[in-house]
Formats: C-alpha cells, structure tokens, sequence
C-alpha cells in the first residue's frame, strides 16, 4: 500500500494548512464557546473560578472568610498608569501586616479590553481597580455588591455620591466603591489669558472669541489643542458637550435613562439644528478658522499635555486626571481650571465631577473576603488621604480630606457657576468614547461635507452600538 | 516477531507524525472549528448562552460599510505588500550576492528590522513621523523646510501608504534572505556556462536565475500573503486604525468588533478572513505551478 499523495494534493494540503494556520489563530479568539457545564446548550462560558466560599451574607470588608495563617494570593488588574506606583506602596504596607497575603498587581493601558479576555479565558482577577467596568459584568453578578456597607457609605462627604454610583440597570446596587471626585473641564494658561485680557467663557460664542484673540495675537500658540489619536478624548468632548447639554435639559438621571433607553424623541441626535450637528457645526468651524491644531485626528493625548505645559497651547478640554503628568512635565506650568463652555443656547458651563478610583471585587473569587479586606485598607482614611493627593482630586470619604490639588480654588470657584453632572452620560456599549472618538476624528478630516452628514453617521453608529452591546 | 518489527519500522514515519498532527488538531483545528460553530450564534462573549443564528453574521458583513472598508485595506494592503517585498528583496539580494566591500554589514542592517516586534517598530515609526515632535519634522526644522512636511499619519488617503512602506522597510530583508539562500543554491557553473554562451546579465538573471529561485518565490509570495493579509501590529501602533476608520484592516475590526460586545460576528468576520487569505494564495500557488510549467 503505498501512502505518497499527488504533487498537487501536497500543495493543497499546505495551503489550506497554511491559511488555517492564520486564520484559525483568528477564528480561536473568539474561542472558549461551549462548555462542559452547558453543552448542547452552545455555551459561551464566561466562567471564573468556581467559588468555594460565595456566601454573600459573609462577606463584607471586616469580615474574615480567610485563616491568618493561610497563604493567600489575590490579584488585581489596574487600569490607571498614574496609580501603579502609589499602588505598589500599598500592597507594600498590606502585606507587611498580613504576611501570609501576596498581592500582584497587573496594569493594563486597555485594561477594560483585558479584563472581558480575563474573564471569558475563566482567569478573572481578584480585584479591579478601573474607571470604568463593562456593564454587562456588573449584570451578570460578577461583582461583589457592596449596598450594605453602610458604615462605609456614611463616611461620604455627600450622600448623593452612592446614588451616582448605582447600577445603571439596578439602582439599588453598588458594585464598585469610589475614591475621589474627579473633574473635568477646560485647562488654561495663566499667563497667556492674563496677557491677553481673556475672561472666562461660559458661552461657545465668548469661547470662540477667546480662542480667535488668541490666534490673532500669539502666533506661536494653539488656541485649542485636541489629542485625537487617543481617540477617547474626542469621544469625551462628545460626552461633555452634546450629551451634557442633555443631561442640562433634562436632569442627569432622566437623561440617563433616556440614554439607556435609546429614546430618540428626547435624544434627538439627528435633528436638523440639534445638539449633535451643533457640535460638529462648532468643531468644523473651530478647524476652519484656525482655532484648533491643524493635526488634531493624530497629535496624541501626550502632545496635548506638552501643548498646555509647554504654554504652547492655550486651551485644552481635559480631566483632572491629566493634571500630574502637565505638572511632571513642566512643574512650573501657570495653569488654571474653568468649566467647559456651554455649547447651547440657554445652557450653563459644564463640568462633570463624578466618582472616580473605582475598585470591584470578584464576586465568584475564592479570595473574595481576603479582596474585601484589602479593600476595606485601600479605602481606609490615610490610605485616601494620598490618593486623593496622588490625583489631584477631591476624596469622597469625609475623613480623608486633604490638600488636593493647586487648582482646587479654581474648582471651588467652579462649582458655583458650573452645571456639574455627578455621572457621566451613559454611551451603549457597542459606542463607547473611543468609537465615538473615531467618528469625530473622520470630522477633523474633513470626511463629512456638512453637520447633518455627521449627525446622520452619529446616529446611525450609536443605533447599531445597541445591537452590539450584548 | 521479525515480521511485526519490519511492520513497525515500514510505518514508523507515520506514527511520527502523530505529536505533530496531534498539536495541530488543538491548537488550530479545535479553534477552527469552535470558531466556524460560534460564527454562527449570537455570542457576546460572556453571557453564559447564546443562540444559533444562521448565516445572519456573515450577511450582516456585506451589509456593513465599515466591514466592506476594512476589507477594502486589507486586500490593499495584503496584496502591494507581497509584491513590493519581493521586488524589493530580490533586488537586494542580486545586489548582495555580488562580492561587495561590507556586504556582510549591508545584509545585517537590512535584515536587523525583521528581528523586531512590527508594534515596536511601528512606535519607532510614529516618534520618527509624529506631527508634533517627531524626529523627521525636527531635522527639517534645522534645514528650514518644515513646509516639506505633511501629516501623513493624519491624512486618510496617505496614512495606509506609509504603513506599507515602513511593512517594506521592516520585512524586506526577511525576503532578502530567503532570496540569497536561493541564489546560493545556483550553481556558478550554470551562470558561467550561460556567460560562456554569450548571455548577459539580465538575460542571465531572467532566463536562469529566476526559474531557479521559483522556490524562494514561492516562499516569500506565501509567507508574505499570508502575512500581509493579517495585518495588525504594525497598523494599530502606528494610526490605530485611523483617522476614523481609514487604515483598520479586518484583523483590527475583528478585534474590536470581539470587544464590543459582538464575539460570534466577530468570529464570522474571522472565518471570512480564513477565506479572504485562502483565496489569493491558492491563486498566487496555481499561478507559480503554471509558470514553473510554462518556464
């Protein structure tokens, strides 16, 4: 019996062995289908360990679910750079009171991206420390509920601070514990606004005509400098301007659910004249003017930090988390803080000041009470103390209050003109801020002829982000 | 006993190949498989079910625009690449197998790029050509000509040309090298019995050399088709995809359509893509058999 095979065979048979090579390695990322537990079912498991000690009632962060002397290994998936270090220190000073706790720490720029493949592989860290978890984990129980920490909820510094951070889809459930309040708004330079004798804006009319000053008198500078390669920080003007002008209409929660619910009477992001044309009529004629940098689809949000702590900008919409690298870059940066000027007709300035620092807890975690616990240390009054110095950013526990941030009189003085949103407007999973990032980067490139053009293309991705959201 | 041992040593190659065929049937048959039955479904990702929903994933591609664009750039992309890497490995390796003072040097550096990730070369790339500080603008800033200077990163309709020339730059010497192996495999009789005969150079080179290095073509057309047609490194380091959606390839839609929630159309898009490599490279192997009969 002879096995030889054709020329033409063996050719064949490595090409398709060639192409299944590439493509199967392609096709497997979306592995991890069936499972033995839900076969014939076609499962997509999403599974995490199996949990040994998953009693709810047990739990809490003072709780004690874990022996002393038993060795514990927690993990935790950080989605914030400018935490790691301050993090490090922590888990240094955790595990030298509990030596039988080694905690490691994993940091990830797109740590979301990260923790869905963590997950879906079963490998689900510990802890996460991330700005913002995916919704659907939060609806699939994944994460601890931490409604009934009432001692911790009553060190807030403001009551409304655990209604912010409720559940989109169940409010009366608390799946992550803030840390500080962050702000964001539009950074400026000192020295060039006190030179030129610029007011601060609360209308896009008076912005645009601080930002034409600025052209026509200092030639070397940027009126507004945008980072659009790091496409969410497109997204978010998207966020803090149109959608925020919603959330002034109709009040933050209602705007949220209208935002949930996709209600197209009261969005109206297609309307002829609406909020989202006149954003991008706003942008189109920010760029055609000169008022922004003429690379603003692909200067970083690095370049944009350079810009305003170089002084080689004048004006930047950004979050005070920015506010540590501007001043690691020039310490010296005469930098000061408004609310983002209003982009409708009738509406006030903008700032949101939402929750910021979020921590999580696996909920199906074999450490899960041994997590709590160094939770229950990370959000413990000194250990809040430095982070809120570390972020330049209020705490909001009551006894962690500290010398925060050199703009925290500018952002006193904020809050008493500013309509401050204590959550950010809600975007459908399958259109996050970095996809719709992508599309105002297309504007910046002049890939829309007109605001309707754009309104239409918005509207039609944030239709289809419903359908992709799982 | 003789008899069975005989038996076992004529099938010996054959039991062999069963560790091999065996990590191929779980690393890339099983994902394949899984992958074709979730293409099929609804999958998010992560809820614990799903449902089968037909062909509706691969439909809902065709009728996607941004789907149809990606797969616009990777076909743009998949098939310049290979042949610009040919040309140019092949001209760089005819050049090279001359004797040369400080070849050797010349085909390191050459070759060195193809030794690093495509994301790190591609972040070298992008401080070389960033709009702002890169290193480029600076040097033409001493020498007055920033004027030279455009955004190409920035531009839509450039950006994917300058992701292929630094693909060029990056990998050329990878083509270089199996082209040289090949030239090396010719015999110097052949050449000088063909000088002999009165043929020149790129009489030579057309009518002698290129027949002979139909393996090394072979080679470098399959091994940079398939390569090119799965372009994301290099892609996402340097644009991500951008501006807008003008340089993301299907892998990079793959991705991020897995991310958002959409992991069985995602994996519908993976299984087209299976197709959209196997194609090409069944037709550039049925094209090199012809001209290997024809030559």
């Amino acid at each position: 019996m002879s096995y030889t095979w054709s020329a033409a065979s063996k050719r064949w048979i490595a090409t398709i062995g060639a192409a299944a090579l590439a493509a199967g390695l392609l096709a497997g990322c979306g592995g991890n289908g069936g499972n033995g537990a839900n076969e014939g079912q076609a499962s997509g498991e999403a599974s995490t360990s199996a949990s040994s000690s998953s009693n709810p009632s047990a739990a809490s962060p003072s709780s004690s679910g874990t022996e002393a002397s038993k060795p514990v290994k927690l993990t935790i998936l950080n989605g914030t750079v400018e935490a790691v270090d301050w993090l490090n220190e922590q888990i240094k000073t955790y595990t030298a009171q509990h030596p039988n706790v080694t905690i490691e720490q994993e940091f990830q720029k797109s740590a979301s991206d990260v923790l869905k493949v963590k997950i879906a592989s079963g490998d689900a860290p510990d802890i996460v420390a991330l700005a913002q978890v995916p919704q659907e984990f939060y609806d699939q129980d994944l994460y601890y509920d931490f409604s009934g920490e009432t001692a911790l909820w009553d060190r807030l510094t403001n009551a409304s601070i655990k209604s912010s951070v409720s559940d989109t889809s169940r409010p009366e459930k608390q799946f992550y514990l803030p840390m500080t309040v962050s702000y964001t708004g539009l950074y400026y330079n000192k020295d060039i606004v006190a030179e030129l004798g610029i007011e601060r804006p609360d209308t896009w009319e008076a912005f645009t005509q601080a930002l034409q000053t600025v052209k026509d008198k200092k030639n070397d500078v940027t009126p507004l400098y945008l980072g659009g390669k790091d496409s969410w920080t497109l997204g978010q003007l998207v966020q803090y301007l149109p959608l925020g002008s919603l959330q002034q209409e109709l009040g933050i929660e209602e705007a949220n659910k209208a935002l949930i619910a996709n209600d197209a009477a009261k969005l109206g992001l297609d309307q002829t004249g609406g909020r989202i044309e006149t954003f991008a009529k706003a942008l189109m004629d920010f760029k055609a003017a000169g008022l922004v940098n003429k690379n603003g689809a692909s200067a970083s949000y690095d370049n944009q930090l350079d810009a305003i702590a170089g002084g080689k900008a004048a004006f930047v919409i950004q979050g005070m988390w920015a506010l540590s690298d501007i001043l690691k870059k020039n310490p010296d940066a005469n930098i000061g803080f408004w609310p983002i000027p209003a982009l409708m007709a009738g509406d006030k300035p903008y700032m949101i000041g939402s929750p910021d620092g979020s921590v999580s807890v696996s909920e199906k975690s074999d450490n899960r009470d041994e997590a709590l616990k160094f939770v229950d240390f990370l959000v413990s009054a000194d250990v809040q103390k430095s982070y809120s110095t570390l972020r330049n950013s209020p705490s909001v526990y009551k006894d962690a209050e500290a010398d925060w941030s050199i703009l925290s009189r500018d952002v006193t003085a904020d809050l008493d003109v500013a309509f401050v949103a204590s959550r950010w407007p809600w975007t459908p999973s399958g259109y996050n801020s970095d996809s719709i990032g992508r599309t105002v980067q297309e504007l910046l490139v002049d890939a829309y002829k007109t605001p309707a053009d754009f309104a239409k293309v918005f509207k039609d991705n944030w239709d289809k982000g419903y359908t992709t959201a799982g | 006993m003789l008899r069975l041992a005989r038996r076992i040593n004529e099938r010996l190659h054959r039991y062999m190949a069963v560790p091999a065929l065996a990590l191929f049937a779980v690393f890339f048959v099983t994902p394949l498989v899984k992958g074709i039955r979730i293409s099929l479904t609804d999958w998010n990702g992560l809820a614990p079910d799903y449902h089968y929903v037909g062909l509706s994933n691969f439909i809902e591609f065709f009728h996607d625009d941004r789907a149809i664009h990606a797969l616009k750039v990777t076909l743009t992309f998949g098939l310049i690449s290979p042949v610009l890497l040919c040309a140019a490995g092949l001209l760089y390796a005819l050049l090279l197998d001359n004797r040369l003072r400080g070849r050797g040097a010349v085909r390191t550096f050459v070759y060195l790029p193809a030794i690093i990730s495509p994301l790190i070369m591609g972040y070298v790339w992008l401080l070389l050509l960033n709009s702002e500080n890169g290193a480029l603008l600076e040097v033409l800033k001493i020498f007055g000509r920033e004027s030279v200077y455009r955004d190409w990163l920035g531009t839509p309709d450039e950006a994917l040309w300058v992701i292929i020339a630094v693909n060029l730059w990056q990998f050329v010497g990878y083509a270089m090298i199996i082209f040289l192996a090949g030239l090396q495999g010719i015999s110097a009789d052949v050449l000088e019995a063909a000088k002999v005969d009165g043929a020149g150079y790129w009489t030579s080179v057309r009518r002698i050399v290129a027949p002979l290095l139909m393996p090394a073509i072979r080679i470098n057309v399959i091994t940079n088709l398939i390569g090119s047609l799965g372009v994301f490194d290099v892609i996402t380091a340097l644009t991500d995809g951008g501006p807008g959606y003008s340089t993301e390839s299907m892998s990079i839609y793959i991705m991020r359509s897995s991310f958002n929630g959409h992991t069985g159309y995602a994996t519908a898009v993976a299984v087209l893509m299976f197709l959209v490599i196997l194609i090409p490279v069944s037709v550039a192997l049925r094209l090199m058999k012809q001209a290997d009969q024809d030559g």
